[in-house]
């Protein structure tokens, strides 16, 4: 009966959030009850949804398969955390795990909203309960979770085995969480241009959002990122996939959107473009994670795509994207332009940032949806491969790199270059120093290598540029130094530390691109092979026996020059319910360098072995961890602290 | 909502700074622009089925797309060397991959693989793509081989045993 | 009705929450919200700020403020135009939007949704359990559970059959003579008991299961397994003219097509011959297999009921037929896919060592 109970909860938070869609948008001039009964619907919404996906995975724990969700994507063998994350390895339970994503950010603005304006607050959570109301309509009548299937199957299709990994129990709820927290970037948005009132105070709210969801989108990035590079068997870390690039657009939109709230927080300009910028991102959020379902594009993410559920959530993203921008077309020319600034100025930087950012999404989107429409309009098939994008991508985002360190260095409405510049010489030259030293010591073999490695090292030494100039090192005794940095406020550390890790990640994926080296090789039991300087001798080959697969496995032992001996084995298994094969390479981390190992089907007792040596590429993912930490900082600072900044403001700052 | 509180330092009036940020702005959008249009022109990779690149006569050496079915039978492997014929039903091409091949790289499965076309006509393949799901099939594949009645979505494919 | 109840009592507690927060309290026409002076006098800290930290010289810090004042100015005078405040909503509109939400609820379900069906978890489905532990494990737990419970006339009901086809019979006769206590006796439940006994004994229907035979056929007029059974052991004992008598009354019991009549034909025959097999055994099988032929191509054709297709398995498994008796366990889980519909067959087929994975399929 639990799933009975979950379904109906489901519909229960459905018709809540029909209803106060229609109340909110008809009643948001008519004060506080309002706000109250759609803050509750919120609270409402949450419980409720939360409830159905606790029976979902109920169901798919116990193996209950009378749910056809969980006899089309679950076995009994399965381990438990399998059965968990199988909930949402599918098209129908991932639908449920957004939907609940998107009521858990409704239920904390109406947690932490309670200082906000009424009508604001009304129109917010109105616009919330819409997207809600729109896609739990969308999963209950086009693909709805709790089908059941009677008489019940005795056991269960099977999650499709490249999902069965743990970066599934993390990936998708990182990435929906992401994408689905610029909802309220946009809900405010619209609430912004339904009311016409837009201020500083506006953007003030919608910052910790911003930061919020960016924080989840950057993990969920990097760590896809990380989960295509060890599960696909590849030993690429990014391949351009469209929808790698869905999730990569709204990212740079969202971040375009982090920096142009700065500005309009503290200076009150750039209003219509950051109202913009909002709808952008969560519109680019929505065709990231609906693009893939509707059948335009095919991709390993792809799930079973049916064309009546394509056209529905098609146009479900008319409406409400075109929507918005309707509105905003007739609502912003209203809004009042705000404070002025000269060019030269942190503003006028801030600017810079999202003109780059923007061409850069602009370039993305363009080589994702070009084959598309040329295919449409053409006829002809075509792709856009990694060749366009590292071109594009690279030479409009050198630019952004090469301002990037004097941005936090500028103050504001007006400042002085030349004085910025002699701040950063010190870092310039120490990145300079660098770069030229490892080109020199590691041969170039890519033209580009010395660049990219002083744009790296440029931004990564310009961020703690900021922190030495606010801290006076070396012209303070250290102590007094040591304490000015621990006084600086927490949103210069996040910052310096974004920046920072920014630069890292710029300097790992020019390492490995670089110096990365290859090796594939037919080798045999008993034979051993060279890379970069590490043995690679293999030991023995063998059938292990796995809880819902069996495997071959391949004992490798890999001798350093300076190194321990280790054992790497990689997996070749095959899945018994689907009898579908899937290589598990074997990943040997040596401080940020990795050694990737990736064993081929036998053929006639001889095996294919591919080795890559990938130097420092951990430095990407540690860069991004950096990055998103950095959000995380941002939001621990008392005036951006979610909910928090009116009544902390009123308590510590003297008014007038 | 006026500078003339700040020390001026340049002589331009409001007019003419926000003209020259406007300039500054569309000068760059103009440079993205013709990049990824340059780019477009000269990175879009095509896609060919066997009989695409007899009719057409690709040039040797030109990065393309290359989609069809491995021909059954004609998959062999010396040491990490792998070679087999790709057909649409119709024409064939005899393509080299040296590597690990994806695991669902099967005889009779769609297949894309990426590369270039040798002197002598054969494929050299520098990248061989066949996703992770067994129904999955590359989809421009699914249409070329639609355009010449080898596939019927609702059959299996016909090399299928 | 369980569902409904539950689904109603979160409806109403939902609705309740709504409506008691927004038309139970006492409410203000238009909230506070943040006053500009707040947010003025945060900027002013953060210029302040800036000339601290050396971002800002002395005359711009001053420029700064004063642009900053100005735009207070404006922003107080666009605050002090606002709109002419409107009414407070009507609670009548609250409890209609909540009567809406109800409505809307339980109508969609009652479209959408499958009231009617249970859960299954896997751990609880009888198939799984079947599957899960050999017989005998459970009958180990049952009995563990009947020596607590004695009285639990279902676990005796269970355990009897499985006792029989693993023939502990002494245990079987048991079971059933406590299935008699408990149940009160009838014509199967004596025939049953009569079973035990009969297989205790080889064969052997001599003494009290004789008795309990015929007080089964008194019973019931029309019970045939009762006069099967005697029948078969008058013909046994050499009581021929009994045993005509007796194979007669049996022949007339029936409609003419049951797949018992030609085994009883067989029987009257050899009685009324005094006990002369009137066929070899060859032919004897021949005609067995006929009629299990007959039998199967009835149920395939007509279907049938559980109890005749659980007799066709058993009918291939004498016969020592496995495939066969595979074959048709599968036909009967199709066409009876709820196991619990099943009832002795599982535990004739897991007892034989069938495979039950085909179930569902």
């Amino acid at each position: 009966m639990t799933i009975e109970l979950g379904h109906f909860a489901l519909i229960l938070a459905f018709a809540i959030a029909s209803v106060s869609t229609l109340g909110g948008y008809l009643f948001w001039r008519r004060g506080e009850r309002v706000a109250l009964f759609l803050q509750q619907g919120a609270v409402l919404q949450f419980v409720l949804v939360a409830a159905a996906f606790a029976a979902l995975i109920q169901a798919f724990v116990v193996s209950d398969f009378s749910l056809a969700l969980a006899a089309n994507n679950s076995h009994s063998l399965k381990p438990l955390v399998f059965k968990i994350s199988g909930v949402w390895g599918n098209h129908e339970g991932s639908m449920v795990l957004w939907v609940l994503i998107l009521v858990a950010f409704g239920a904390m603005v109406a947690a932490f909203g309670k200082n906000l304006p009424q009508s604001l607050l009304s129109l917010v959570l109105a616009t919330q309960s819409l997207l809600t109301a729109a896609f739990s309509g969308f999963t209950l009548f086009t693909s709805n979770p709790f089908e059941r299937v009677s008489p019940a199957p005795l056991e269960g299709a099977d999650l499709n085995p490249v999902l069965q990994d743990i970066g599934l129990a993390i990936h998708p709820p990182l990435l929906y969480t992401g994408y689905v927290g610029f909802s309220v970037c946009f809900s405010f948005a619209v609430a912004a241009l339904v009311s016409g009132r837009i201020d500083a105070a506006w953007a003030r709210w919608v910052r910790p959002w911003t930061t919020l969801a960016w924080l989840f989108l950057t993990l969920g990035i990097a760590m896809g990122s990380y989960w295509a590079y060890y599960e696909l068997g590849w030993g690429g870390w990014w391949f351009w996939d469209p929808v790698e690039n869905a999730s990569f657009m709204p990212w740079l939109a969202g971040t375009a959107l982090l920096h142009s709230a700065i500005v309009m927080e503290k200076r009150n300009a750039l209003k219509i473009w950051t109202i913009f910028l909002a709808i952008i991102t969560f519109s680019l959020s929505l065709l990231g994670t609906f693009m893939v379902r509707s059948g335009i594009l095919t991709s390993v993410h792809t799930f079973a795509s049916d064309p009546t559920r394509g056209l529905v959530i098609l146009s479900i993203l008319a409406v409400l994207i075109g929507g918005a921008f309707a509105l905003f077309a007739l609502r912003a020319p209203a809004l009042r332009a705000g404070g002025l600034f000269a060019p030269v100025s942190r503003e006028g930087a801030l600017i810079l940032n999202n003109l780059f950012l923007a061409t850069a999404l602009g370039a993305v989107l363009v080589g994702t949806l070009y084959p598309l429409l040329l295919d449409a309009l053409a006829g002809m098939t075509i792709s856009v491969g990694a060749p366009f994008f590292n071109l594009t991508f690279s030479i409009l985002m050198a630019p952004l790199l090469v301002v990037l360190p004097f941005g936090p260095l500028l103050a504001w409405k007006r400042a002085d270059i030349v004085a910025v510049a002699q701040r950063l010489i010190a870092a310039g030259a120490l990145a300079i120093f660098l770069a030229a030293l490892i080109s020199a010591l590691g041969g170039v073999s890519v033209s580009m290598a010395p660049i990219g490695l002083l744009l790296g090292f440029w931004v990564a030494f310009g961020a703690l540029a900021e922190l030495i100039e606010r801290s006076r090192l070396g012209r303070l005794p250290l102590i007094e130094s040591a304490r000015r940095l621990a006084g600086l406020p927490r949103s210069a550390w996040a910052t310096a530390l974004g920046h920072f890790g920014l630069g890292v990640t710029v300097l790992g994926i020019v390492a490995t691109t670089a110096w990365e080296s290859e090796l594939v090789t037919t080798l045999n039991p008993g034979e051993a092979a060279r890379l970069a300087g590490y043995t690679i001798a293999f030991e023995r080959f063998e059938e292990v026996p796995g809880p819902n697969y069996s495997a071959e496995r391949g004992t490798f032992r890999v001798t350093g020059e300076s190194d321990a001996t280790r054992i790497l084995s990689p997996e070749r298994r095959i899945y018994a319910a689907s009898g579908m094969p899937t290589t598990e390479a074997a990943i040997e981390t040596y401080g940020f360098s990795q050694l990737y190992l990736q064993l081929g089907e036998p053929v006639d007792g001889t095996h294919v072995v591919r080795a890559w040596f990938k130097p420092y590429v951990t430095l990407i993912w540690i860069g991004a961890l950096l990055m998103a930490l950095a959000g995380a900082v941002s939001l621990t600072d008392r005036r951006l602290r979610i909910g928090a900044p009116a009544r902390r403001a009123a308590a510590t700052e003297p008014v007038r | 909502m006026s500078s003339q509180g700040l020390p001026a330092k340049r002589g331009w009036s409001r007019k003419q700074k926000r003209l020259a940020m406007i300039l500054g702005l569309g000068l760059v959008l103009a440079l993205a622009a013709t990049l990824v249009l340059v780019a477009l022109r000269d990175q879009i990779v095509f896609f060919y089925t066997p009989a695409d690149i007899l009719e057409r006569q690709v040039e040797p050496g030109l990065p393309i797309r290359l989609g069809g079915l491995v021909k059954e039978g004609s998959w062999t492997r010396q040491g990490e060397r792998n070679t087999f014929i790709v057909t649409d039903g119709g024409a064939e091409i005899a393509a080299t991959y040296s590597g690990i091949l994806p695991d669902l790289f099967r005889e009779g499965q769609g297949v894309v693989a990426e590369g270039s076309l040798l002197p002598d006509g054969s494929f050299a393949a520098t990248n061989v793509l066949a996703k992770h799901d067994e129904t999955y099939i590359p989809k421009e594949v699914a249409e070329a081989l639609k355009a010449r009645g080898e596939w019927r979505p609702d059959e299996p494919l016909p090399a299928e045993q | 009705m369980v569902f409904w109840s539950i689904a109603i009592t979160i409806t109403l507690v939902a609705c309740a929450a709504l409506y008691y927060a927004a038309a139970m309290r006492p409410v203000n026409a238009v909230g506070s919200g943040e006053g500009l002076d707040a947010q003025f006098a945060r900027m002013l800290a953060g210029i302040e700020a800036d000339v601290g930290a050396g971002k800002l010289a002395g005359p711009q810090a001053i420029a700064a403020k004063a642009e900053l004042a100005r735009e207070m100015l404006r922003q107080k005078s666009e605050a002090g135009q606002a709109p002419t405040r409107a009414k407070p909503l009507r609670i009548g509109v609250v409890a209609a939007g909540v009567m809406l939400i109800a409505g809307l609820a339980c109508g969609l379900y009652a479209i959408l949704g499958r009231p009617d069906l249970p859960g299954e978890p896997l751990a609880s489905r009888p198939e799984i359990a079947a599957r899960n532990m050999n017989l005998e494990e459970a009958i180990a737990r049952i009995e563990a559970r009947l020596a607590i419970a004695p009285d639990d006339l279902r676990g005796w009901t269970v355990i009897a059959p499985a006792y029989m086809e693993l023939q502990r019979y002494a245990d079987a006769e048991r079971a059933f003579r406590r299935i008699v206590e408990l149940a009160g006796p009838d014509a199967d439940r004596e025939t049953d008991l009569a079973e035990a006994l009969m297989m205790q004994a080889g064969g052997d229907a001599a003494g009290e299961a004789m008795q309990l035979l015929r007080s089964a056929a008194t019973r019931d007029p029309a019970h045939l397994r009762s006069r099967f059974y005697i029948a078969g052991e008058l013909t046994r004992t050499g009581d021929y003219t009994a045993a005509v008598e007796a194979w007669q009354e049996l022949i007339g019991l029936a409609e003419g097509n049951e797949p018992w009549l030609a085994t009883a034909r067989q029987g009257l025959a050899f009685a009324e011959a005094g006990g002369v097999a009137p066929q070899d055994d060859e032919t004897q099988q021949e005609a067995i297999r006929g009629m299990v032929e007959g039998l199967a191509a009835r149920l395939q054709s007509e279907g049938g009921s559980v109890e005749e297709w659980t007799q066709l398995v058993r009918a291939y498994l004498v016969l020592e037929d496995r495939q066969a008796a595979q074959a048709a366990y599968e036909d009967a889980v199709a066409a009876y896919p709820q196991a619990f519909d099943r009832g002795g067959l599982d535990t004739l087929a897991l007892g034989a060592g069938l495979s039950l994975n085909g179930d569902g399929q």
